[in-house]
């Protein structure tokens, strides 16, 4: 008996977790090794190369396949990134933990990668929002607003649900779906999603002569959310006393300009931390008692946000209007979550401290028990510790400007002060240029 | 027995590691009964011809290409515009292949295959990713040499309820005569899937 727990003990153990299994590829995406850590991921879906999909389907494959679409925008390659996040997109559940009870929610929490990955609120709209630029870069509007649609439900779906939630991806999310309808020629649509970007934060000059411009095209739109509170009303006035605009007329007025977004950093990763009984209460804020040393807690590190990046236009330098601070917003849904982690956690570690107790007690006082219930509590404790899985290779920031691009050929190059660069050269009707090298 | 009760915990948890797989179509004869997403698949694409096919071979603007003396009638096929929240580009396309597989075979029409003519049709897709303009199309069919042409539109509706998803599907083909911009016939089809937990 005492031989069978301890094989159990031994391929409990063999289960790698999702942070063991990719840890290389952290310090590859960093040096900017992008192709070695793609085979890293390759390697851990059981696939020849990036053309291939898995044959088998595991709890961290869509996790591993987020992974690989990052990896592959990065490289350049958005048709394959694409493909993967559209692919995961139709199977990635989120993580609700307002629905989820508190046995179910510390089965997530504590999984260990046995339940399938499933993305909190803001990681699952990033599926659509980096699917976005894939489509715009491939100048594939068509995809673009099938994306802009899917982000649009699922963001409207996630206010519904909580209203104080207004993580900074509802800004880029809702700019990049009015991009993909303002190149439609869709501006009832455009004038929708400019709109909630707005409202959401993004008040910066040029969306704001655009969206003027939208309302004398499209003569105003009802939005759900009151439009005083973010001024958005006064340029519906302002479009109001103006002479209506043709779509024509629009079109040729706002042709050449291309939005340039450069990603950078990496967002903090997940890992597990041993905290006293103590701590653990005051963090909860519920009292629990009983036989437990330490308990381990699933954490989040702080984003790396990368070196300061400057984007050229030809020789010219040219600022990012905005920033969205994907990392910083991680940590913060994270630290929201923390007082019903702890109390997950500590329920959980209770309960496997009874069951060490009843398996000590089962044969007595004597050196085969003693050593069945130190195996026992081993193996609970390996297939118990906290999930520290997350979308690792995602950038900490997202950055973007829209930026006048009279038709010709250019060359657009980023900079950082680790002396990295990334160049991307542009010609013709393309209305994103993607930088998501430098990390 | 109470040993055994923990080593069959153990082995529960043991059980989290690899779960499913791809099969193929001879491994496994009921595949395509499964709805494994919320776009569209064979099934799908199957019951969207069927409601469409007969109700277009059987329109009054069929007929008169069948009764009508003169030289055949040149249908073109244009693609169809995607108004949903989900990537069903490809099975549309498969969706007119099966319509112009069916006119070419059942009907008088002769119709201009756009694999020949692909700069042409890239524009009319582009063209159709903008807002749509029949007049404009019925120029592309001009230039094809085509007096009809066969396009459509999708639109969605989705909901979700928790995790469960629902897109409600209404679907618009349309035949339009280029030179007069009418269209001609139109049929509308509804279908909807869910994911449901």
């Amino acid at each position: 008996m005492r031989i069978f727990s301890l094989l159990l003990l031994i391929l409990l153990s063999n289960c790698a977790t999702y942070s063991e299994k990719i840890s290389g590829t952290y310090s590859q995406v960093q040096n900017g090794d992008m192709t070695l850590a793609l085979e890293k991921i390759n390697e851990e879906l059981g696939v020849q190369s990036s053309r291939e999909l898995p044959e088998k389907v595991n709890p961290d494959t869509y996790l591993l396949l987020l992974e690989r679409a990052t990896l592959l925008q990065s490289l350049g390659d958005y048709k394959l990134s694409s493909r993967d996040f559209v692919f995961v997109d139709q199977h990635l559940g989120w993580f609700d933990p307002q629905k989820l009870s508190a046995v179910k929610l510390g089965d997530y929490l504590y999984s260990a990668n046995a339940e399938e990955y499933r993305a909190p609120a803001s990681e699952r709209m990033l599926i659509n929002i980096e699917n976005m630029i894939n489509f715009l870069v491939l100048n594939n509007q068509s995809a673009a607003k099938v994306e802009a649609r899917r982000f649009s439900i699922l963001s409207r779906y996630f206010l519904a649900q909580n209203e104080a939630f207004r993580p900074d991806v509802l800004v880029l999310g809702n700019y990049l779906g009015g991009l993909s309808f303002e190149k439609s020629s869709d501006f009832r649509h455009a004038v929708k999603m400019y709109g909630r970007a707005w409202h959401f934060g993004y008040r910066e000059e040029e969306l704001q002569h655009r969206l003027i411009d939208l309302f004398r095209v499209t003569g105003g739109f009802n939005y759900t959310f009151d439009t005083r509170l973010s001024g958005l009303n006064a340029l519906m006035m302002r479009a109001k006393n103006l002479e209506p605009l043709s779509a024509r007329a629009y079109r040729q007025k706002y042709k050449d300009d291309v939005l340039v977004i450069v990603q950078k950093g990496r967002v903090g990763e997940k890992v597990s931390n041993a905290i006293t009984l103590e701590e653990a209460n005051q963090k909860s804020k519920v009292q629990y008692s009983g036989k437990v040393d330490s308990i381990n807690v699933p954490d989040m590190q702080g984003p790396d946000a990368g070196s300061a990046v400057e984007l050229y236009m030809g020789y010219k330098k040219t600022e990012l209007a905005y920033h969205v601070l994907i990392g910083q917003e991680f940590q913060r849904a994270f630290l929201t979550l923390q007082p019903a982690i702890y109390s997950a956690a500590l329920s959980r570690a209770l309960s496997r401290n009874l069951v060490d107790e009843g398996a000590r007690s089962i044969g007595g006082d004597n050196s085969i028990s003693s050593l069945l219930g130190l195996t026992i509590k081993d193996a609970l404790n390996a297939n118990d510790s906290p999930d520290t899985r997350s979308w690792s290779t995602l950038s900490a920031v997202i950055s973007f400007a829209r930026v006048p691009y009279p038709s010709g050929t250019y060359r657009f190059a980023t900079s950082s002060c680790s002396k990295k660069s990334e160049s991307n050269t542009i010609e013709g009707d393309f209305a994103v240029v993607s930088f998501s090298k430098l990390r | 027995m109470k040993i055994n009760i923990v080593f069959f915990v153990l082995l529960i948890l043991l059980s989290s590691c690899g779960r499913a797989q791809y099969v193929r179509d001879s491994e496994a004869p009921d595949i395509d009964d499964y709805a494994l997403s919320l776009r569209f698949d064979r099934r799908d694409l199957d019951r969207l011809y069927l409601d469409n096919i007969d109700k277009m071979m059987n329109s009054k603007i069929a007929n008169q290409w069948e009764t009508q003396s003169g030289p055949s009638p040149t249908v073109a096929i244009f693609p169809m515009r995607n108004e949903t929240s989900e990537h069903i580009d490809n099975a549309l396309e498969t969706l007119l292949s099966k319509f112009e597989t069916d006119i070419v075979n059942q009907s008088r029409a002769d119709v201009v295959s756009h694999e020949n003519q692909v700069d042409l049709i890239a524009e009319v897709r582009r063209q159709q990713q903008d807002a749509y303009d029949p007049k404009r199309l019925a120029r592309y069919g001009k230039q094809l040499g085509a007096q009809y042409f066969i396009t459509g539109k999708v639109f969605d509706e989705t909901d979700f309820a928790g995790d469960e998803r629902r897109v409600q599907y209404t679907m618009f083909v349309q035949i339009i005569n280029v030179e007069t911009g009418k269209v001609e016939w139109q049929n509308e089809s509804a279908l909807t899937k869910a994911f449901l937990r």
